[in-house]
């Protein structure tokens, strides 16, 4: 069964995303309906009946012991033994999940074993909860409709613009490579615009582009303010976390964190922040695991860098 | 200095995108690269981007350095979504049947280098 059909060509970033960031823990059912080992069959079926479930894990004091599926409930009336206790006829060969993996690695195996359900075990081996493929389709409707939502709000919101000034505040959000470079672009048609020079503009939309893909690659989402006066673009890129541990090694040229799908698409080279320093006459950074990272460039508008 | 429509009949290629002024666009220095980290680097005027990585990003990237038009090598085509992107964007985007090595040189050679 191919819940999510990851086989056939790429999957969206986005979903497979979301795969990866989702733990089992957070998909799983933690509603446990279960039954003890000297429970009679004929009970359990019972209970399947009315809580209409097809599997009922065998459980006491939290431990796992076994799993009673409808399948065993049908070989029972067939045979007979229907009035028997659970323990002689439960299914104790059981793959379980930790609850602390990834959704991709248990969509794996839906996929690798013919079983409807998984229990979920954490790591001092007790029931979590229990994992079906139902759980994982209202997880992940859950969580595109979050994601919706959010693209949906993507917007820019401008504070003051005429001819000769501009202040507006561009909402990038994680991986959204789709909408990546709008506030450059944006930024750079304005100045166009207003006549500045060529050069000049490059290095506003190389500084304004570089931060906005440093967002949409390695941060939670964040914004992008940018104030345009006669003499001076600045530009304050405030995200939402999770920081940098280390600004001086995220300054130096080709240091990069980024992943191999990110690297993929052309970015991620390490060459980020040193680019919006060196097309910068000021740059300021900030950075803590609690306020997430704060970059604000200023480039004059009226004079050439030095060196630039 | 040359013009897009120079380096067009040097590459033998195929024009994807035709933006205005295409030719009147001149072109004076080349990047060949599929890292656009590497491109945001490059503090010229009237570039030509060599490049393979068919992606939003490479013709982002190539408007945002004010780049003269974009070569995409070996072939490769432009999916509809990245021609709608080249025509919001105003970017000339071409394409050649010769690999970036040969690109690069026949460009080499067209520059006088």
């Amino acid at each position: 069964m191919d819940i999510v059909a990851l086989g056939s060509g790429n999957p969206p970033l986005l979903i497979l995303e979301l795969l990866i960031r989702l733990k089992v823990r957070e998909v799983m059912s933690t509603h446990l309906i279960t039954a003890t080992r000297r429970d009679t069959l004929r009970r359990i079926q019972n209970i399947m009946k009315e809580m209409r479930i097809t599997g009922v894990p065998i459980v006491e004091h939290r431990r796992l012991f076994g799993l009673v599926s409808i399948d065993d409930i049908i070989n029972a009336l067939e045979n007979g033994t229907i009035e028997e206790p659970a323990e002689k006829h439960m299914s104790t060969h059981m793959v379980v999940l930790d609850e602390n993996m990834p959704l991709s690695l248990a969509i794996s195996y839906f996929r690798k074993f013919s079983f409807g359900r998984f229990p979920v075990l954490n790591k001092d081996n007790e029931i979590t909860g229990i994992l079906t493929s139902r759980d994982i389709n209202v997880a992940l409707l859950h969580e595109l409709t979050l994601e919706l939502d959010r693209m949906e709000t993507r917007t820019v919101t401008d504070l003051k613009t005429d001819d000769l000034h501009m202040f507006k505040v561009y909402h990038v959000g994680k991986y959204d490579f789709e909408n990546a470079g709008k506030a450059s672009t944006d930024i750079k048609r304005f100045l166009k615009n207003r006549g500045v020079a060529a050069s000049i503009i490059r290095r506003v939309a190389v500084a304004a582009y570089e931060l906005e893909m440093n967002q949409v690659v390695h941060s939670d989402g964040g914004t992008i303010t940018c104030r345009i006066e006669p003499a001076y673009t600045e530009i304050i890129a405030q995200d939402t976390g999770p920081g940098i541990d280390n600004v001086d090694e995220a300054m130096k040229e080709g240091i990069t964190t980024a992943n191999e799908w990110i690297q993929s698409m052309g970015f991620g080279a390490g060459m980020g922040l040193p680019n919006a320093k060196r097309v910068a006459n000021e740059f300021h950074i900030e950075s803590s695991r609690e306020e997430g990272t704060k970059v604000r460039v200023l480039i004059r508008l009226n004079e050439q860098k030095e060196g630039g | 200095m040359v013009t897009m429509q120079q380096v067009l009949g040097a590459l033998e290629g195929e024009v994807l995108y035709r933006g205005r002024n295409f030719d009147q666009c001149e072109v004076s220095f080349v990047v060949a690269c599929d890292l656009m980290s590497d491109v945001l680097v490059v503090d010229v005027e009237n570039i030509l981007l060599v490049t393979s990585l068919v992606s939003r990003q490479s013709l982002k990237t190539a408007h945002l350095v004010g780049a003269s038009g974009v070569v995409i090598v070996n072939n490769k085509t432009l999916p509809d979504d990245l021609v709608a992107l080249a025509e919001e964007l105003e970017l000339s985007v071409i394409r050649t049947p010769c690999d970036k090595f040969k690109c690069c040189v026949v460009l080499g050679k067209l520059l006088g280098l």
